[in-house]
């Protein structure tokens, strides 16, 4: 048989087969598609290079622009990176600032130690005991000044051996010397403290960084304040303590005038 | 033809008909529930109006918010270079640095060596051996000999009189006002070290002020104002000493006043005696 129909038969023997399959086929596979060519091809290239063009002419350019100023940019920033370090904060200036506070406190080591040498001086009994309470540099001791000065400076004489002024005058001085002398007691622990809180703040300078240090130096400069008013204080106690002095020899005169004018009256009344 | 219409009619007819039947079942069946066949590629119009809506989102969107961040990145930079402008001309000018650090220098040549000098003219004044003693040791800064102070102390200004010769409360007196004298006298010489430990902590804080930067200068300020704290407080520990000593000169006289009244009682007492 000839071959061409050898294989017509064979299909025709399975055509029921070939049926399902082209049918399975029709109804599973993908349409066909059309796929670029002719005229069509040329359309979508245009518009594909008028999207390169836009990215071209539009986003490039700024792209470009951007980057310029983004390499000015970072040279400021360089620049003001190096002024910073080199210039302004130069780490080795910072060192040699934190060793020299490392060094001043040695020397407020040695001060604190000078401050606090013993200059007692009495060498009797009652003596050393006023002054050991006025060199306490204790707040704690003022109530004590009293009776330590009365034995020492005695008391306001009693009313048979003096004239009600002169005792006046007599307790009026007491009360000055007394309060001058506990004033002492609280300006010496006041100094103390002053240069506790001195020696404080130059720890927390030696740990500063320099845009903290002046934040050290506002408390620095608020104790110098306070250092500076209590100065005043002392001075004032010594100038009330004077003018108490001056008004004290001022009152003797007046004691002398009025005692010679008694004696005056007292001749004439005797020779008449 | 013949043909295909024996194949067509056996496949309706014959026994296969119930097979092609449920074969077209199965087939609708599935192309119902089976998903459809996708479409490949659109039509060209469609491709163009997509490109041209890019195109315009890239001109207009895309375009003028790059042009909008190029104004911002011009406007950081001008703010930049004005802060640097700033910094390097009006805030931190590099001339007026040197020029303070220049400053410092001139000073510490013009002035240190003088103030020093000035400071270290000998005042003392003394002309017999013990006062010179007294002299000299009051002024030596040091507090290593207040033994030698006492004893030069008493050489110069006498000894506290015995028991025998002093009534025994002007005895305690002299002892106090003697010891108050010493006591300030001690403490000056405290002072005094002070004072050179206090310049010496001056001079390096000026030292390093010749060649600091403006960023370590605020150690220094600190430095200067913690000495300047311990400066006063050794200021208050001088008053508190001449306190002590103005109340010890004011006491005293008060009690030679206590003592003539103690004294004027006691002579009334004996002239009352005497006339009995």
């Amino acid at each position: 048989m000839d071959q061409k129909w050898r294989l017509f038969h064979t299909l025709w023997t399975h055509r029921t087969k070939l049926v399902v399959l082209m049918l399975i086929v029709l109804l599973v596979a993908p349409r066909p598609v059309r796929a670029q060519f002719g005229i069509d091809l040329g359309a979508i290239v245009a518009a594909i290079d008028s999207i390169g063009s836009a990215i071209a002419n539009t986003i490039g350019p700024a792209l470009r622009t951007m980057n310029n100023a983004l390499g000015t940019l970072n040279n400021l920033m360089n620049t003001i990176q190096a002024f910073f370090a080199n210039i302004v904060y130069p780490q080795a200036s910072i060192n040699r600032a934190l060793s020299l506070v490392g060094a001043i406190q040695g020397l407020y080591t040695q001060i604190l130690t000078t401050s606090h040498v013993n200059v007692a001086s009495a060498t009797l009994a009652n003596p050393q005991q006023l002054e050991q309470v006025l060199l306490s540099r204790n707040p704690l001791n003022v109530p004590g000044v009293t009776a330590n000065y009365q034995t020492l400076y005695q008391t306001v004489p009693v009313p048979q051996n003096a004239s009600p002024q002169t005792r006046d005058l007599i307790d009026m001085s007491d009360a000055a010397a007394q309060a001058a002398m506990k004033r002492a007691i609280a300006i010496d622990a006041i100094a103390d403290t002053e240069m506790q809180a001195a020696d404080q703040i130059n720890s927390g300078l030696a740990q500063a960084a320099p845009g903290t240090a002046p934040m050290i130096e506002a408390e620095a400069a608020a104790w110098l304040v306070r250092a500076n008013a209590y100065t005043q204080s002392a001075l004032g106690d010594v100038m009330r303590l004077r003018a108490v002095t001056l008004a004290n020899s001022s009152a003797q005169l007046k004691f002398n005038a009025s005692n010679g004018a008694q004696i005056r009256q007292n001749a004439m009344d005797s020779l008449r | 033809m013949e043909f295909w219409k024996r194949v067509f009619s056996s496949l309706l007819t014959g026994k296969w008909r119930s097979s092609v039947a449920i074969f077209l079942a199965m087939a609708l069946a599935f192309g119902l529930v089976g998903p459809p066949p996708a479409k490949a590629q659109i039509g060209a119009i469609a491709v163009i109006a997509a490109a041209a809506a890019v195109v315009g989102i890239i001109t207009n969107t895309i375009g003028s918010l790059l042009g909008t961040a190029n104004g911002l990145l011009s406007g950081i930079n001008g703010f930049f270079q004005a802060l640097v402008n700033l910094w390097q001309t009006v805030v931190y000018p590099i001339a007026l640095i040197n020029q303070a650090r220049l400053m410092v220098t001139q000073l510490v040549s013009q002035s240190r060596g003088l103030i020093t000098a000035i400071d270290h003219i000998n005042v003392q004044s003394a002309t017999l051996p013990n006062p010179i003693a007294l002299e000299g040791i009051i002024r030596n800064g040091s507090v290593a000999d207040f033994g030698q102070l006492n004893q030069a102390f008493y050489t110069t200004f006498q000894p506290l009189p015995p028991v025998t010769d002093l009534d025994p409360g002007d005895r305690q007196r002299v002892d106090m006002t003697d010891a108050f004298a010493m006591d300030t006298l001690k403490t000056l010489k405290a002072s005094d070290q002070v004072v050179q430990q206090t310049l010496q902590a001056s001079q390096m804080i000026e030292d390093e002020a010749a060649q600091t930067a403006p960023g370590s200068a605020a150690f220094l300020t600190g430095a200067g104002l913690v000495a300047a704290v311990e400066n006063q407080a050794m200021m208050q520990r001088m008053l508190a000493a001449e306190l002590r000593e103005e109340a010890a000169i004011l006491a005293h006289s008060n009690a030679i006043r206590k003592r003539q009244a103690d004294m004027a009682g006691q002579f009334r007492q004996d002239t009352t005696t005497l006339f009995k």
